[in-house]
């Protein structure tokens, strides 16, 4: 080439190009971080203090805790650090590449479409709109909205990449990869649904199955959105903040490659003594357990970042949060691999100690790590100076006890519970045969919990202020500043000519790659029970719903339910002892969705049917202290109040037939007057205890049918030795 | 039942399969990390966040 016999300055003077970097898109991401951080705390404290007293609950349908949950989590997950990781990913990845984001219309509907999305979970979540799928529980529509925005993200960032002046491609951007690749995986198949209405939908996965790709979904969110992108952030921010290159760039590949390989076998671990194949479950926990080494890995690679600056991390905010957002990534990840040695996991699962566990990570890694962040890039983008370190202190500090209130006194419960649930006296009887004695026992860690929680709000709300004071003393620009560096065709190439093409081709080929990584584990875990039918051997006992109690149900879905009870019955000595037969495979063919919960912050209600009398449902729901005193569970009044949609049902049943449960079409044409006459009956017995017959179409019924159908399939509740 | 299912489900070897890919995946990893002349690279990329842009205008 002739240009080879220009001298080098001269050469690349020719060559330098002018860019700026869309900061406007990284502020508003930034705005919208702070904003939805408040709301998701906000709505954390709120169920806190509903588990603290019944009553925080208002008697309000929109604000019970099993509606409000998946709001928290949501916005928790998506809204407070979804914002966060794509005001962070458009930061770095502009400054790593030296290049513009690819297109600020891209990125415009990008945010905005964000923001709708999230304000459609606001909606329609306290309204009951759910798939009752854990963090993914928004229903199809809202679903086919968060495919599109992410691959509007995925391709603003993958022009990006292309469009890019440098020629490798940092660590960092790797973890990027990792996670828009690996979310839209987990999220278009787990959300796989047969829509019912323009709001309800069944999953095409049912009982054991669903419960698989639920989990696989459901752990690898916490992988792929809470840690990847986060890790990635860590690689770019910590190395910024103590001007010092990463410890071991080597270490940082090879936790890489372990950790998105290593971590899409984890699922499992939430399933560990359920119905799920044994197999599928060691494999679960081994993977877990070997999750550590690279989880540690990376810890100790972001820590050591920070040899020789400690006495900064003294002083300043940003190392601060930024040295204990990664400790605490180090603790959560010592604790998960422990939850699930099965032999732990049997006495943590379904208690608090996994909310402590999970809090540990979302407060102590991901809070943690977007507020060092957001200190970092907030006066360095408004070119400003920080208002207040003083008030960043004491958001670090509230924060920081907060947290450490909210761990121990989950601990305490959760340990507290699972040892009481299990005790069994030497003649073989449990000795808290009552659940609520199991419930009682732990409110005062509850209002612990809740307490801490307002102090990690009240530091959040500390930073939003000193934030805003930040932006406030920042001139007004308008123009964005302009910089310049050579084209990437004009860089030298490492090592051989030859590679050139090999190398500008490698964000594909790399992508390629981890796609691949995370397809192996995925691949083996999910295909036998997608492609076997010998994955659950059927029982011809266990029948379909009726008409009637579909309805119930859908109820039992839409009031959230499953965020307080479980559906799964272990084989453990006291939990046959505490609620009959153990739970079988079988028994959950036709469950779309599957309904086994994660948490018993109220009883397992798998083997519930026939356990208790139609009145004593009914009276229940209305007032749950009436028969359980001490009991936490809200009061249920809309449901003697609305009426059953019996038009809803045959719709149901043809979408439910054509994901395979064997209705006839006469069952589908004569559903409504079944259903109808299952009520009557229900309702005779209810009125011999004196309800009046007004109540026969109203929800309570096909609840209480529903309820009475639990577990009866294998013999339901016989079992029982120890009544409530 | 899970007996059942096991005793009917061929695909147990899955789990030792799986032990092999990822342990030949992570040799394999291990080794290219710490392939020859790799260390020059290393050090030139693990201080790309350090190195910015020249401003040609504005203030930064």
């Amino acid at each position: 080439m002739s240009q080879n016999e220009t001298p080098e300055s001269v050469q690349n003077e020719q060559k330098l190009e002018q860019f700026s970097y869309d900061d406007k898109s990284v502020k508003l991401f930034i705005h919208a971080t702070l904003i939805w951080g408040v709301v998701a705390l906000l709505l954390g404290v709120t169920i806190a203090f509903q588990l603290a007293s019944w009553k925080f609950n208002f008697e309000l349908p929109w604000l019970t805790f099993g509606r409000l949950r998946p709001l928290h989590t949501n916005a928790a997950i998506f809204a407070f650090v979804g914002n966060a990781i794509f005001a962070g990913v458009y930061y770095s990845i502009q400054r790593l590449l030296k290049t513009r984001l690819y297109s600020d219309i891209l990125t415009k509907i990008h945010f905005w479409g964000w923001q709708l999305i999230i304000v459609l979970a606001a909606v329609t979540l306290p309204l009951g709109i759910t798939t009752s799928k854990e963090y993914a529980e928004l229903e199809w529509p809202i679903d086919i909205l968060v495919a599109v925005i992410w691959v509007i993200f995925g391709i603003n960032f993958f022009m990006t990449l292309k469009r890019r002046r440098e020629r490798h491609i940092y660590v960092a951007i790797w973890f990027y990869i990792a996670t828009i690749i690996t979310v839209a995986v987990l999220y278009v198949v787990n959300n796989l649904e047969i829509p019912v209405s323009l709001m309800k939908s069944y999953s095409v996965y049912a009982g054991v199955q669903d419960a698989l790709v639920q989990w696989w979904y459901g752990h690898n969110a916490v992988a792929f959105f809470l840690t990847t992108p986060f890790l990635g952030l860590m690689y770019y921010f910590v190395p910024k903040a103590v001007n010092r290159p990463v410890y071991s760039y080597r270490l940082s590949i090879i936790h890489f490659w372990s950790l998105i390989f290593v971590y899409i076998w984890a699922g499992p671990h939430h399933l560990l003594y359920t119905s799920l194949p044994e197999w599928v479950q060691t494999l679960g926990m081994a993977f877990s357990v070997a999750l550590w080494a690279p989880s540690w890995g990376g810890m100790i690679n972001g820590l050591l970042t920070l040899r020789g600056a400690w006495d900064r991390v003294r002083r300043e905010p940003i190392l601060k949060f930024l040295a204990t957002g990664v400790t605490f990534y180090g603790m959560a990840t010592f604790e998960g691999p422990l939850l699930s040695i099965k032999s732990v996991n049997g006495l943590a699962h379904y208690t608090d100690w996994i909310v402590g566990h999970v809090h540990s990570g979302t407060i102590g890694w991901n809070y943690m790590m977007v507020a060092g962040i957001l200190y970092y890039m907030v006066p360095k983008i408004w070119k400003t100076e920080l208002f207040s370190t003083k008030l960043a202190n004491f958001q670090f500090w509230t924060a920081t006890i907060g947290l450490l209130m909210y761990i121990v006194s989950m601990w305490v419960a959760g340990i507290t519970q699972g040892l009481m649930w299990r005790a069994v006296d030497e003649t073989g009887k449990l000795v808290y045969p009552n659940f609520v004695e199991t419930v009682v026992k732990i409110v005062p860690m509850y209002w612990v919990r809740a307490f801490g929680g307002v102090l990690i709000l009240a530091g959040f709300i500390a930073m939003v202020y000193n934030l805003y004071k930040t932006i406030q003393s920042a001139k007004v620009e308008e123009k964005e500043d302009v910089f310049a560096t050579a084209p990437l065709s004009a860089q030298p190439i490492d090592s051989h000519g030859g590679s050139h093409r090999k190398l500008e081709g490698l964000p594909l080929v790399f992508s390629v790659l981890a796609f691949l990584a995370i397809l192996v584990g995925s691949m083996i875990e999910l295909m036998p029970s997608i492609m076997s039918n010998k994955f659950i051997v059927k029982d011809a006992r266990v029948k379909p719903y009726t008409p009637l109690e579909i309805v119930g149900r859908d109820i039992y879905v839409r009031e959230g339910c499953y965020t307080c009870h479980s559906q799964m019955v272990r084989p453990m000595v006291d939990e046959t002892l505490r609620y009959g037969k153990r739970s079988e495979a079988a028994e959950f063919v036709y469950d779309r969705p599957f309904q086994w919960g994660s948490r018993r912050i109220g009883p397992d209600l798998h083997r519930v049917g026939g356990k208790y009398s139609h009145m004593w449902h009914y009276r229940h729901m209305l007032d749950p202290r009436k028969v359980t005193p001490g009991s936490l569970m809200p009061v249920y009044t809309w449901l003697f109040k609305s009426k059953i949609k019996y038009g809803s049902i045959p719709k149901k049943m043809q979408v439910l037939k054509a994901l395979g449960t064997p209705y006839s079409e006469d069952e589908i044409n004569n559903s409504i007057r079944n259903a109808e006459e299952q009520a009557l009956t229900i309702m005779a017995e209810l009125e011999r205890d004196g309800v009046d017959s007004k109540m026969r179409n109203k929800e309570i019924i096909a609840l209480i049918a529903y309820l009475q159908r639990l577990g009866t399939d294998m013999g339901g509740s016989d079992e029982v030795t120890s009544a409530e | 039942m899970k007996s059942q299912v096991l005793s009917s489900f061929a695909w147990t070897d899955l789990t030792v399969l799986a032990f092999i890919i990822f342990l030949t995946f992570f040799v394999a990893m291990i080794y290219w990390v710490f392939r020859k002349g790799s260390k020059n690279l290393y050090k030139s990329v693990e201080q790309l966040p350090l190195e910015e842009a020249p401003v040609v205008r504005g203030e930064a």
